[in-house]
């Protein structure tokens, strides 16, 4: 099958689908709890984990062009090596789309059928990322383009509307306690700006370096208007508030009152958030697939979209849905998998550098590279390795 | 392993492509469309006729007659006619047409008089230093037969189809070649305003069910050479003739290639409308949105002729199908361009709101009614539930019994004749209505749900859009009786994942808002004025995307360019 072609404005979509929705839903309530006072200081933090991410990204895009994640730790790590990177990365794919499973549902759950039993709502969210995962990455990204464009039009009357209600006072001071709370609460918020890691498996669709200049624009642009939500809504509700409240932007959106009609904004917001998500879980569903298709050398990765998508949902299902526990394997989780999302493309963009510099020196002193059992050589590296 | 997952993959793969728009190659032009077309080819060969045999007509006039009359069934209205020609005496000349096809006194007028009529010693030595009579039968249609239309005919097949179109055969003995005389009548119906797609301010004219006619017409308001018309015959026994009308050097070759091979591949009885056709070459396996505009108004064919698309006109049919497509044709109508630019965007907007209201109102309903009572303002939710009381079916099942009473009225009402059908309409919403919610049976509020949603439904400018909306507002209907605005949310994003997988000839459906397109934004929702469009929409993808060489404001002291010197007052 041939690949399709992402443009630079749906790259950085893809990434506002992939950041958005986790961090509007829970991540103010985990960093607060984590981080109190600086909480919002601590979101700021967490974003340079998304940059280093994009950039290691864009290293491996540029050392092994037209090469997913996976297949350019083969090139740089040896077969072995890359299954083995292969393995946990879709582990950590794997991570990423269950808590996104388990978070979605169960806020369909608390905030809009609350009689309706979870794995209905975990059917819905499943078999429409199925079918969204089928139809294949670029209508995905062209839907999911048309929700952040919904999602950006409700939520800038919301904070318009929430800016009245805004106090500064409840961001400061700053650092009060030290800088150790912040440094607690980052990692929470490095994760969900880590899961840009999942474009590493679509990096062939999204032409390379060439795409640089829209995907840091795009994740700068994330950056602070997460950060911009998460220091309104400490603003607003306070730090103590913040970390007791689930969903704590639509908590924050509960407080306006625009009567009669506009009484319950914060459900307009929650329902194109909700499309957000759905258009994440199909992107993830495909992520997945691929990293488990690339790993078992299978040509056509779309017969694992159901099965994965099955495995998760069931795996979503039967964990316990007590908010502390929830929050502490989210937390611990997080941690692992916020390490793991930066180490893993630092150690391909390691190998495939050291991998070159063998290339070039052998190229020099005249012998012939040995075999790293990869099927197909890079390009730029044969062009290099010419003499 | 690999073999369980191989079968997973057949199954899953096969149950894909059966669906409609799913993304199953790389979406090019050749992608399903073309795959379907060559398995169906190969399909219908096996079932089709014996085709007509293409060997030469007989060179004996007395065996031509009764061949025709094998041929043919001895249809009554097969006329036959031998005769001398004036020039050669003691040849026998047959003419053969069919009465019902050709106006009386054609054949006589352009046919047989000029054979029969006073020879010239001229012709007549020319005629006699001739030798074969294939060269004589040649010569006598390029000096005599007064007829505007002339073909020779090297086969029965020919011969036989020429007559059944309306032609008339004229075979000269010893001659195995044919003459056919373009003697068919025109279609009788002139030229009117287009029935389903009425202009107020634009031209009043509508396309016909005569090829030649329509041609015309665009021909008229293009007068051009780059304007191509390429024809074929399509049903193996319709033989309806087939235009396909583009401009040459805007238009993308490989599209309308795409389009002709598209048509070439189609086997097919009989075509008689462009619904034939459109089923044929769409992209999708599953026509749920129509991907190729459906029009009636030479005027719109035009118009999308210059923006680099293609038009395909079926003889027998007063509607033309333009290729490709997107989305943004469901809010445009033909006045937009004829009307202020500001009115235009009004009434578009006012059309998108319109549709998205005909296809989520009665789903919104429901779903507030049922899951989601917190969002209605108190007092408001008090009305409704007073409202309801007593009412013995749900939401759901009243959402679903007035939108089916409704298709029912439309469907009812625009087959009866135009003052019938209005009866019909009045008293079904009459009865329908007010009688329904004085039974108690409906709530007043749904009543007035599916009103809105039926005004706004003909808010679509073109009616194969409006009779497409109904499907997903009963989808989203049930949906939201099931899961509130969650199941309005998922089936709002499984439509949009097949929008977005759906294409026109390569065309994204969803542009220029997926893939955003932004220079095509101001023919979308809004109408910029006509001095401001500079450049052609790029999403067909014509070969020259200039419009115009530069935005021309109007006012008293504007350039005067593009017109011609003496066409100026």
């Amino acid at each position: 099958m041939k690949e399709v072609r992402i443009s630079p404005g749906q790259a950085a979509l893809l990434l506002f689908i992939l950041i958005w929705p986790r961090y509007l839903l829970l991540v103010p309530s985990l960093v607060a709890e984590m981080a109190e006072q600086d909480a919002w200081v601590a979101n700021l933090m967490g974003g340079f984990n998304g940059v280093a991410v994009v950039l290691l990204l864009l290293a491996v895009a540029s050392l092994a062009p037209g090469k997913d994640l996976i297949e350019a730790a083969e090139e740089g790590l040896g077969k072995a090596g890359g299954k083995l990177l292969g393995t946990l990365l879709l582990a950590v794919f794997l991570f990423m789309t269950y808590t996104t499973l388990r978070a979605s549902s169960a806020f369909i759950k608390e905030t809009f059928l609350r009689v309706t039993p979870l794995w209905a709502n975990m059917v819905l969210l499943v078999t429409q990322g199925i079918g969204g995962a089928f139809y294949g990455t670029e209508p995905v990204a062209r839907a999911g383009g048309i929700t952040v464009a919904l999602l950006v039009a409700g939520l800038i009357p919301s904070v318009a509307l929430l800016v009245g209600q805004f106090d500064p006072r409840l961001l400061f001071p700053v650092f009060a306690r030290g800088p150790l709370p912040a440094l607690r609460g980052a990692p929470i918020s490095a994760f969900p700006f880590g899961e840009v890691v999942a474009l590493g498996m679509l990096l062939p669709a999204l032409g390379g370096t060439r795409r640089s200049g829209p995907l840091l624009a795009g994740l700068l642009i994330t950056w602070v208007v997460t950060g911009g939500l998460l220091a309104v809504d400490q603003g607003i509700l306070g730090w103590y508030n913040l970390s007791r409240i689930p969903f704590s932007f639509l908590e924050g959106l509960r407080v306006v009152r625009v009567p009669p009609l506009l009484e319950r904004i914060e459900v307009a917001v929650a329902t194109i958030w909700m499309l957000v998500s759905f258009a994440k879980i199909a992107l993830l569903f495909i992520v997945q697939a691929r990293a488990a298709g690339c790993i078992l050398g299978l040509g056509d990765h779309r017969p694992l979209i159901p099965l994965l998508a099955a495995l998760t949902a069931v795996f979503a299902l039967n964990v316990p849905s007590q908010r502390t526990v929830y929050s502490r394997v989210l937390f611990w989780g997080g941690i692992v998998s916020a390490a793991l999302q930066t180490l893993l493309p630092a150690v391909v963009v390691l190998g495939l550098l050291w991998r070159r510099r063998q290339v070039t020196g052998s190229a020099r002193s005249g012998h012939t590279p040995r075999s790293t059992g990869r099927r197909h050589a890079s390009p730029v590296r044969a062009r290099r390795a010419r003499p | 392993m690999r073999w369980s997952l191989g079968i997973t993959w057949k199954w899953l793969g096969r149950m894909l492509r059966r669906t409609a728009g799913g993304k199953t190659g790389d979406g090019s032009l050749h992608d399903r469309g073309a795959r379907g077309h060559a398995s169906s080819v190969k399909r219908n060969e096996q079932g089709l006729r014996r085709p007509l045999p293409e060997d030469p007509a007989p060179a004996s006039i007395a065996e031509v007659e009764q061949w025709l009359r094998d041929a043919l069934g001895s249809p009554p209205d097969l006329v036959t006619r031998s005769l001398r020609p004036a020039v050669d005496p003691d040849t026998r000349i047959l003419i053969a047409y069919l009465s019902s096809l050709v106006p009386k006194g054609v054949v006589a007028q352009s046919v047989v008089s000029p054979l029969v009529g006073n020879k010239t010693e001229e012709a007549e030595k020319r005629y006699r230093r001739l030798r074969s009579p294939s060269e004589r039968l040649e010569y006598l249609g390029e000096a005599l037969i007064e007829t505007g239309e002339l073909q020779q005919a090297g086969s029965r097949r020919a011969v036989l189809e020429g007559i059944c179109r309306g032609q008339t055969a004229i075979f000269l003995q010893g001659s195995d070649r044919v003459l056919l005389a373009g003697t068919q009548a025109p279609r009788s119906r002139g030229i009117d305003e287009p029935t389903l797609e009425a202009s107020l301010r634009g031209p009043h004219d509508g396309l016909t069910e005569d090829l030649e006619s329509n041609l015309a017409q665009i021909r008229r308001r293009l007068p051009h050479p780059d304007l191509q018309v390429f024809t074929l015959q399509v049903g193996d026994i319709s033989r309806t003739r087939v235009a396909v009308v583009y401009l040459q050097n805007l238009a993308r070759p490989d599209v309308i290639r795409e389009i002709v091979e598209r048509l070439r591949g189609i086997r097919i009885d009989g075509v008689l409308d462009t619904g034939y056709l459109e089923d044929h070459i769409i992209d999708a396996r599953l026509r749920l949105f129509p991907v190729v505009l459906v029009t009636e108004r030479p005027d719109r064919v035009v118009g999308n002729l210059l923006e680099g698309r293609a038009a395909i006109l079926v003889d027998g049919s007063p509607s033309a199908l333009v290729a490709p497509l997107n989305i943004g044709v469901l809010f445009q109508a033909a006045d937009d361009y004829y009307l202020q630019p500001v009115v235009a965007t009004m009434a578009r907007l006012m059309r998108f709101i319109g549709i998205q209201a005909s296809l989520t109102l009665p789903a919104l309903y429901v779903a507030l009614v049922s899951f989601h009572q917190e969002l209605i303002p108190t007092t408001f939710f008090a009305r409704v539930a007073a409202g309801r009381e007593g009412i013995p079916v749900s939401s759901l099942g009243e959402a679903l019994l007035m939108g089916g009473a409704f298709e029912v009225l439309r469907e009812a009402g625009s087959r009866l004749p135009r003052q019938v059908g209005q009866a019909v309409s009045v008293v079904g919403a009459v009865v329908v209505g007010e009688a329904a919610t004085r039974a108690s049976l409906i709530s007043p509020l749904m009543l007035i749900v599916t009103a809105v949603t039926a005004i706004t439904s003909f808010l679509v400018p073109f009616y194969a859009g409006a009779a497409t909306l109904w499907l997903p507002r009963v989808l989203f209907t049930i949906l939201a009786g099931m899961f509130g605005l969650v199941g309005v949310s998922w089936g709002f994003m499984v439509g949009l994942y097949y929008l977005s997988a759906l294409r026109s000839f390569g065309t994204p459906y969803l542009s220029p808002v997926a893939p955003l397109v932004a220079s095509d934004l101001k023919d979308f929702m809004v109408r910029v004025p006509w001095w401001v469009m500079v450049r052609r929409p790029k999403e067909p993808g014509g070969l020259r995307p200039q419009r115009k060489p530069s935005p021309q404001p109007p006012g008293p002291g504007a350039r005067t360019t593009g017109g011609k010197t003496g066409e100026r007052r």
